[in-house]
């Protein structure tokens, strides 16, 4: 039955469309440029619900049973990563750094979501490579977020890399809207 | 019956007759043990099966019964040698070091023989705790209350831990639980007979360098398989200081070895099977088009996931190992000699050691006692073949292969008074007659090989392996005293009519 699966999904979706709003604000300031044309700040447009982090163009194409795998399981056994990206989301939308209450909020999204590894875990059966990628990197940057909380250092990314998990986490969530979006549209 | 019919039938007996010929029937069987961790065991690739009475993380890619074949399977599929007819294949997933005498036994049990002809393996990364890093690169604690995100070692730790593996540094509490590969390729030789071949495989990379990810990967989510793409350079860097550091192990190893007869062979897979160039179409590691290793999702679908999958070779990357190496094997590790019947039928010291031979090293013919020449006086100098060399290894080799067939080649020691000169090498047929000799120092272009000579009585060494004698000695650099000569070299001769030619010389530096 596709027709409940979808309207979860859209209506997750709706429900976040200021958030992906933000997160094209928060792209077009902080994402690195790319050489080759893909950086999210020279292809980001914005529309009243969806995003587009990467020129469609640019990513592999969508497997139409690969799709309906995917969006079938995101509405099923998968939902909880739902969760985690509404909950990167909600701590990227700003596009700064997080203050002690926008940390507990995540903290408390996120272990109702599920541990970094059941997360981990849940990713792995999906079966598009763009939706798996950028789930893996939404996962990693509620890592890095949860990380600079708990360091108590908010405004200095507390990861051993260079990488801001504000911007990272917030490009990652949205280009998994975006391949949701294009998924559920055929391609 | 017509002329035709009859030459016919007389060809086809004939055929019979040379295809029934034991040309190879007295061939050794030859005994190959792949042994390993699970970059041999063939972990990446759905199927394996899990030996009974293994360690439960063990999974071995080894063909039985399911389609899953490690690249040791398929070297030896590839290669079809008939002579290879003892086998056996004990890698194990999460093995280290230490593991190899288990599975060097457990070898030896299933192949029925106690030594072998023919050790493959890779070694090394499990020591240096290589696998838990990369887990702990993807972040998967079990609670949100406890956070590090990236990889929980740095380099500088991973790098230690390289030179612990290699004995360069003394292992740390902690740190390293292995022995060293020196003593691992010491133990490994102690059971590989003479004319045999350790080959050593290195790793691949499992990631594929940042700057070539594609632009969606590189610029948007900066991240390959939960690995953020800042700990990317860190895990090739180490990954390209564990293969170097492994390669110069093996080439130790081989120097130590070699002249016992046991070749070592350090095998580069990262450049040579996974990224053999810079077109993407050469490039395998995760986040290329085309990866020969799995992610972390493998063998979710089919319910056959296990982690231990993740970030290893799939059958694809192993296939394209088995044929890589077994094109290698084919010609370059001395099949041929492995398979020579011990039986031989040159000439024994018994035979030789009273024969007459030509002027040599300045001294007029003779005819020798016990293998010396007694007619010289102390200032005359002395010859002496030397059927046990200085260092205890045999001077001399039976049934090294000629068109007058098996010759006997007994490495000679002479002067002309004074110090002694560098070694020669004589050579002896049928029932002890002089054949031929060569002397290392004139008879040698040593220049060409950007050496200067052969030590004086340097040859450590003498075997045979296939056609061709194999000759090792020290050997002098332009600026070495004569007394001191500060390298080595491997010389490769054949025995042709009267005489002997020079294949090859090449200053030892291992493989």
């Amino acid at each position: 039955m596709n027709p409940p699966r979808v309207s979860v999904l859209r209506g997750r979706r709706v429900a976040l469309q200021v958030a992906s709003m933000g997160t094209v604000l928060m792209v077009a300031l902080g994402a690195c440029s790319g050489d080759d044309g893909s950086a999210p700040s020279s292809t980001s447009t914005a529309s009243s619900t969806t995003t587009t982090i990467v020129d469609p163009a640019e990513l592999p194409d969508v497997d139409a049973a690969a799709a309906n795998a995917d969006l079938e399981y995101l509405d099923g056994g998968g939902a909880a990563l739902l969760s985690m990206v509404d909950a990167v989301e909600r701590a990227t939308v700003s596009g700064a750094a997080l203050d002690d209450a926008a940390c507990t909020s995540l903290f408390d999204q996120l272990t109702a979501a599920g541990s970094p590894e059941e997360l981990a875990a849940l990713i792995r059966p999906i079966v598009d490579e763009v939706s798996r990628s950028s789930l893996e990197a939404t996962r990693s940057a509620a890592v890095s977020l949860v990380a600079t909380c708990q360091s108590g250092d908010v405004h200095t990314p507390a990861s051993s890399g260079p990488e801001d998990a504000v911007a990272q986490g917030g490009r990652a969530a949205g280009l998994f809207r975006q391949r949701v979006s294009q998924m559920e549209e055929g391609g | 019956m017509t002329l035709r019919a009859v030459g016919a039938i007389t060809a086809v007996l004939l055929a019979l007759l040379v295809s029934a010929a034991p040309a190879g029937a007295q061939d050794q069987p030859i005994t190959w043990w792949a042994l390993g961790d699970s970059y041999s065991s063939g972990e990446g690739i759905s199927g394996t099966e899990r030996p009974s009475g293994g360690k439960p993380e063990c999974a071995r890619a080894s063909g039985h019964n399911t389609g899953a074949k490690a690249w040791a399977v398929l070297a030896r599929e590839t290669l079809a040698e008939p002579r290879i007819s003892s086998w056996a294949f004990t890698p194990c997933t999460g093995a280290i070091s230490s593991d190899v005498e288990g599975q060097m036994n457990e070898a030896a049990a299933a192949s029925a023989h106690a030594s072998a002809d023919i050790v493959t393996l890779s070694m090394g990364g499990n020591d240096i705790l290589f696998g838990d890093v990369v887990r702990s690169c993807i972040d998967l604690e079990v609670s949100w209350s406890s956070i590090s995100p990236g990889c929980n070692v740095g380099e500088a730790t991973l790098r230690r831990r390289i030179e612990m593996l290699v004995g360069a540094t003394p292992a740390e509490e902690g740190q390293y639980t292995g022995i060293t590969l020196p003593t691992l390729y010491d133990d490994i030789a102690a059971r590989v007979r003479s004319g045999g071949a350790v080959v050593v495989l290195g790793y691949p990379q499992i990631i594929e360098e940042v700057s070539r990810w594609d632009g969606w990967r590189r610029n948007v989510i900066a991240n390959c398989e939960g690995v953020q793409s800042y700990d990317v350079g860190m895990l090739r860097s180490v990954a390209g200081y564990l293969n170097e550091q492994i390669a110069f192990a093996v080439q130790a190893a081989d120097r130590r070895w070699s002249p016992k007869g046991i070749r070592f062979y350090w095998r580069d897979i990262a450049s040579g099977v996974y990224e053999t160039g810079d077109d993407p179409a050469q490039r395998h590691a995760l986040c290329t088009e085309d990866p020969w290793l799995n992610g972390t999702s493998v063998g979710v679908t089919s319910g056959d996931w296990r982690y231990q999958r993740s970030f290893h070779p799939m059958q694809v990357g192993h296939r394209a190992t088995g044929t890589w190496l077994s094109n290698w094997m084919r010609t370059d590790i001395g099949l041929d000699q492995m398979a020579r019947p011990q039986e031989l039928t040159s000439p024994s010291w018994d035979q030789l050691k009273n024969a007459a031979i030509p002027e040599m090293c300045t001294h007029p013919p003779t005819t020798l006692v016990d293998g010396k020449d007694v007619s010289l006086t102390p200032f005359q100098g002395y010859f002496e073949l030397l059927r046990t060399l200085p260092n205890g290894q045999p001077g001399l080799v039976q049934g090294v292969p000629s068109d007058a067939g098996p010759l006997t080649a007994v490495v000679v020691s002479c002067n002309a008074g004074g110090v002694g000169w560098p070694d020669q090498v004589m050579f002896f047929k049928g029932q002890g007659e002089y054949h031929a000799h060569i002397d290392l120092y004139e008879g040698v272009d040593w220049e060409a090989a950007g050496m200067y000579a052969p030590g004086r009585n340097g040859i450590e060494g003498v075997w045979v392996r296939g056609a061709e004698l194999e000759v090792y000695t020290t050997a002098e650099l332009y600026n070495d005293m004569a007394c001191c000569p500060s390298s080595a070299a491997l010389l490769r001769m054949r025995a042709e009519g009267d005489g002997v030619r020079i294949t090859s010389l090449e200053e030892d530096i291992g493989d």
